[in-house]
């Protein structure tokens, strides 16, 4: 049996044949890289939460209108319509066990329209509801509040990555506090029951008014 | 994609297909040979140009700052464009890459002006040799899974992953698949790095393998870790790293089997272990050793100290790696990481003393890696967590063929045995650590 110059990978195998293929070199798999840079609807909701100034509900609301902002960037009105549709009661040929010809329809989806993180899980989400059987309002509430959940984690994962490779100790522990407050009391059920992709979710009203007093 | 010195078209970009070092896709002839086992065949080199094209885009041009998909058109030339432009061949090609690498890619065919240069053929030895192919890259997951499998299978065809080396063309017998019979070099300066076609590339070697030797089957020798982590810790706005997850697998394997025609299977002996539990028990066989295999893809540009080429010691890999090696109850030389103290009480004391490059994109891997393993042992109480589950559930039993219950309960195996690994591994760095600081930080936000 040949063997290789170190005398060992011969033994790993009770094959002849690829005893002797050597170590490779620079197609490792990788691990994550750095995160990509913050999108600027992020980077004022960490502005905010970073200043320490901000009501967690004005928060919550900032990151909801950055999560709005996403979709609109990431989701294809066509792939929108097309989820939406095949969701609706219109169709009327839910069942619990999806056909091949449901699949198919997903796939085609997924196949052109996916560009991006947030329009993969939105038909992923979209095909695990439809298997469940639900159909109309339901529907809708439960596809848009998993993938704003989804998106809110995948945002506030980033700025703790971004703010633990550039802040002291102190102000990232009063930081994360924040972003924790916000993602405890992040429900996304409110924001996905009245979505909808025609209307925009506001950012939070500046409250620099003297009649907006201080808050309770 | 042009196979001869033609002029790309206006406005198109050209990428040259040849066999010189000028060419972008520059095939080496000798490593191709190594594929030819049963003669010539246009349809596996069509094969291999297509994944090449798919990986000079990918790496050619940068990913957009605040988005990630690109779009590309691209022009192949192949043997026989009218089997590649059939709707179910082009369309499986289309889902399967766009799954993977978040790129809207979109192909025409057109047949090619001159057959491509065949190499003479070789007296190959594994001809027709019913065994599973195996990726082999001298990571620790392939070491260890070819010996575990080696107990049940006859033969098993190691698929090389890497350049052809000197050493291999000194043999007596010519060896099959000694290397990527291909390389490529992207066009343009501003390079992308995150190279998701890699999996493409990866997975089409070795089920070329597999249908050449007509063994039907690969193994995937990834653990659960680097198959769910990468794909289930999504940050930012980043797309998820399929390059291990079943459900790409399955779309490569259909592609596959479409255009090859024949039913070619991939098989993950370790999905549901932990590389900590793969390496116990490729402990108990006590065959060769573990200590030389690597698992570090950092380039000697970043990974070498006192002219040796190291592993970081601080990437998700080295960190995975080392945390498995700890839960298998081993320990390993210092010597082998730069980053070699993971105790020390800071980031920039914890490598070589004599290491000057302490750059600040080290630190920033590092963060990553710590983020990645934490959050992967975190999981289960996530808020998206239950439907996550669920939604695995239901995916994963069509692929693998398992009923949706089973693949939870795994899946909570899987990640609850991962948490167990990294929070020892963690203790063990001592209370000082600054790995360990950077997670009570993370945990105090609780």
């Amino acid at each position: 049996m040949p063997l290789s110059k170190d005398g060992g990978i011969a033994v790993l195998t009770k094959s002849e044949k690829i005893s002797i293929v050597a170590d490779m070199e620079g197609s490792m798999s990788d691990g994550p890289h750095k995160s990509l840079p913050m999108k600027p609807g992020w980077k004022c909701f960490s502005e905010g939460a970073d200043k320490g100034i901000t009501e967690t509900e004005d928060l919550i609301q900032e990151m909801v209108s950055a999560i709005d902002k996403d979709v609109r960037s990431e989701c294809s009105m066509d792939l929108i319509d097309a989820v939406e549709d095949l969701l609706s009661d219109r169709r009327g040929q839910l069942s619990l066990e999806a056909d091949d010809g449901d699949k198919q329809r997903f796939e085609d989806l997924r196949r052109q329209w996916c560009g991006s993180s947030l329009a993969e899980i939105f038909v992923t989400t979209a095909e695990f509801i439809f298997q469940g059987g639900l159909s109309g309002t339901q529907a809708h509430n439960q596809l848009w509040s998993i993938v704003f959940l989804e998106r809110a984690l995948a945002g506030l994962r980033q700025i703790e990555e971004h703010y633990l490779r550039r802040v002291g100790a102190r102000r990232f522990d009063a930081f994360l506090k924040r972003l924790r407050e916000v993602e405890q009391q992040f429900d996304p059920n409110t924001y996905a029951k009245h979505y909808s992709i025609s209307h925009r979710i506001p950012r939070p009203r500046k409250r620099d008014q003297l009649e907006d007093g201080a808050r309770l | 994609m042009l196979e001869t010195d033609l002029v790309p078209r206006h406005g198109w970009q050209s990428c040259t297909l040849g066999q010189t070092k000028e060419s972008n896709i520059n095939f080496d002839l000798a490593s191709l040979k190594s594929y030819l086992l049963s003669g010539w065949r246009d349809i596996l080199y069509d094969c291999m140009v297509v994944a090449a094209s798919a990986e000079y885009c990918d790496r050619s041009y940068r990913r957009p700052g605040h988005g990630w998909g690109r779009i590309f058109n691209l022009e192949i030339p192949v043997h026989d464009a009218r089997k590649w432009r059939s709707p179910e061949i082009s369309q499986s090609l289309q889902l399967m890459l766009t799954y993977l690498t978040g790129d809207q890619c979109h192909f025409q065919f057109v047949d090619r002006i001159v057959q491509a240069c065949e190499p003479l053929q070789g007296n190959f030895i594994a001809e027709q040799i019913p065994a599973p192919t195996l990726a082999y890259s001298n990571g620790m997951d392939s070491r260890m899974v070819s010996a575990l499998l080696s107990q049940q299978e006859n033969e098993i065809i190691r698929v090389r992953l890497g350049k052809r080396e000197a050493e291999l063309d000194k043999t007596k017998d010519a060896i099959p698949f000694i290397a990527i019979p291909y390389s490529v070099k992207p066009g343009g300066t501003n390079l992308e790095v995150s190279f998701r076609t890699r999996g493409f590339k990866h997975a089409l070697i070795s089920g070329l393998a597999a249908h050449l030797v007509n063994s039907k089957r690969v193994i995937m020798p990834e653990s659960g870790q680097g198959c769910f982590g990468p794909a289930l810790i999504i940050t930012g706005h980043a797309y998820p790293d399929f390059r291990n997850f079943p459900v790409f697998i399955s779309y490569m394997e259909r592609f596959l089997n479409l255009i090859l025609e024949d039913s070619i299977r991939f098989e993950y002996p370790r999905l549901w272990s932990t590389k900590g539990e793969t390496l116990k028990d490729y402990l108990q066989l006590k065959s060769i050793g573990w200590a030389d295999t690597r698992s570090c893809w950092q380039s000697s540009r970043y990974a070498g100290a006192d002219g040796k080429k190291r592993q970081c010691g601080i990437c998700a890999a080295c960190l995975l790696r080392r945390m498995s090696v700890h839960a298998a109850g081993q320990d390993e030389s210092a010597e082998v990481y730069i980053w070699s103290d993971l105790s020390a009480s800071t980031f920039e004391q914890g490598a070589r003393s004599n290491f000057k490059r302490k750059l600040r994109v080290h630190r920033e891997y590092a963060i990553a890696g710590v983020q990645l393993w934490q959050q992967f042992a975190e999981f289960p109480r996530a808020k998206v967590y239950h439907h996550r589950s669920k939604m695995m559930g239901i995916q994963l039993s069509q692929v693998l063929r398992t009923s949706s219950q089973e693949i939870e309960t795994r899946l909570e195996n899987l990640l609850s045995n991962h948490e167990e690994e990294w929070v020892a591994f963690v203790e063990s760095l001592g209370k000082k650590s600054f790995i360990r600081e950077w997670i009570t930080r993370h945990d105090s936000g609780n």
